[in-house]
């Protein structure tokens, strides 16, 4: 082994580059597995579409130290990894995370119906001032919001903070159930849409549970970006971090002519059965 | 027959129509009923979530407790039908003719009523937070849970009737 270009240490019989999460073919500038379906991927940029591509085919601007996300430049990634930083600090500030409180109470104790957004109350220290630091911030707070163990105390804040470092911040839920409301504040960036009116939350926590468990949820269907079958799944992959795969399905007109984004759908507290 | 699924799903039936059938018990999730016509058929206890009824014909057929979660039978015909302790949450009954139907006992969370002629109907639910009924029409044959009053939510009492 030796290392190379990316600072990564190359198997001569292979040639290939290991990156921890993945190897990558410098002869074809491709990894040669896919990344994690969403975990560095945003509308924003069709380049982070490209599930093999090396840091968005631009090696020379931008790095990937371990295999999972791209960073885009010194400035950016410091940038991002500030607002996390920020959103973090601002939770201290305006009293979210209120350690000794939590911590009493023991429970995940959902306020203002889990709508809130962290900034709201009261002005915040810290302000984004540019795109990255925008995206490190809402980063941080969409894991602190959608994970009620960081309304417990610093450990989350923490977690929320490595998370963000990660720059794959997935939304983690590791409590032992979630509120309707906390399903439906975690879900609101998700990027399918959906045709369905409503999912039941203590449907979707069973679904959680079954993939802590390290079961594997099974595919989900979907018709462009629409889901045709699996909500509750797809609800439970995003909120975990392990989204379902999908499979092509056909959509059927009431759906298609419904569809709208998946956040928006409402999140029953009664429980209708499904596992 | 064949009743088709959205979910690809194909559940066969042993005759030529739908109408009077037993599909009691049966899972028709996402099952497709387009147009169809179901008059006098049997859901008793069927899995109906998310099946979908548009412009189906559903005079005197039965839902008992049935679970059609998201089920959508906007512009369907459902005179006399029976969804006693049926789960409907947020089901869409959309500009459907519930003339005379019997929801005692079902839950109807979210459920869509809008335009719906609930004339005659027995809307006796169990449970029903934030029915939709903007626009829907009962007469003073129509029955509601105890301290509902329709016209909050946007329901319209015949004229024939006020």
């Amino acid at each position: 082994m030796a290392q190379r270009f990316t600072g990564k240490e190359r198997d001569a019989e292979t040639g290939l580059d290991y990156f921890g999460a993945r190897y990558m073919s410098a002869a074809q500038g491709r990894f040669t597995s896919p990344d994690a379906p969403f975990a560095d991927q945003h509308t924003i940029d069709p380049q982070s579409w490209n599930l093999y591509a090396y840091v968005r085919n631009n090696p020379l601007k931008n790095t990937d130290p371990n295999g999972r996300d791209c960073f885009q430049g010194v400035v950016s990634c410091a940038n991002y990894v500030l607002g996390g930083v920020g959103a973090v600090t601002n939770a201290f500030s305006s009293g979210i995370i209120n350690l000794p409180n939590r911590l009493a109470d023991g429970l995940v104790a959902p306020f203002n119906g889990g709508q809130r957004v962290f900034g709201d109350l009261v002005p915040d220290a810290f302000t984004a001032t540019n795109t990255d630091q925008r995206q490190g911030m809402e980063a941080a707070n969409a894991v602190m919001l959608v994970s009620p163990l960081v309304e417990l105390g610093a450990a989350r804040a923490v977690s929320a903070t490595a998370a963000t470092l990660s720059k794959s911040a997935p939304a983690v839920a590791e409590a032992s159930s979630l509120t309707a409301a906390e399903i439906q504040a975690g879900l609101k960036n998700a990027p399918l849409k959906t045709g369905q009116e409503a999912i039941s939350a203590p449907a979707v926590n069973r679904y959680m549970d079954k993939i802590r468990g390290g079961q594997t949820a099974p595919p989900i269907k979907v018709d462009g970006n629409v889901i045709v079958d699996g909500n509750h799944r797809y609800a439970a992959g995003v909120l975990t971090g392990k989204p379902p795969a999908t499979t092509p399905g056909t959509a059927s007109p009431s759906q298609v002519r419904n569809a709208r984004p998946f956040g928006q759908m409402k999140v029953d507290p009664k429980d209708w059965g499904n596992h | 027959m064949q009743i088709r699924c959205w979910t690809g799903e194909v559940v066969e039936y042993p005759a030529e129509s739908l109408v009077g059938a037993d599909l009691s018990d049966k899972n028709l999730h996402r099952a497709d009923f387009s147009s169809a016509d179901l008059s006098n058929s049997n859901f008793s206890r069927a899995d109906l979530r998310n099946a979908e009824f548009p412009a189906a014909k559903l005079d005197g057929a039965r839902f008992i407790e049935a679970r059609g979660m998201n089920a959508y039978f906007a512009g369907a015909s459902c005179q006399n039908a029976v969804f006693e302790r049926a789960m409907m949450s947020y089901a869409n009954f959309e500009d459907v003719d519930l003339t005379g139907a019997d929801f005692s006992g079902s839950v109807v969370d979210g459920v869509n009523f809008i335009r719906a002629n609930l004339s005659g109907a027995r809307m006796g639910w169990s449970s029903y937070e934030d029915p939709k009924l903007e626009g829907a029409v009962f007469d003073k044959t129509t029955t509601w849970p105890e301290g509902f009053n329709p016209v909050i939510h946007g329901a319209v009492l015949r004229p024939e009737d006020a």
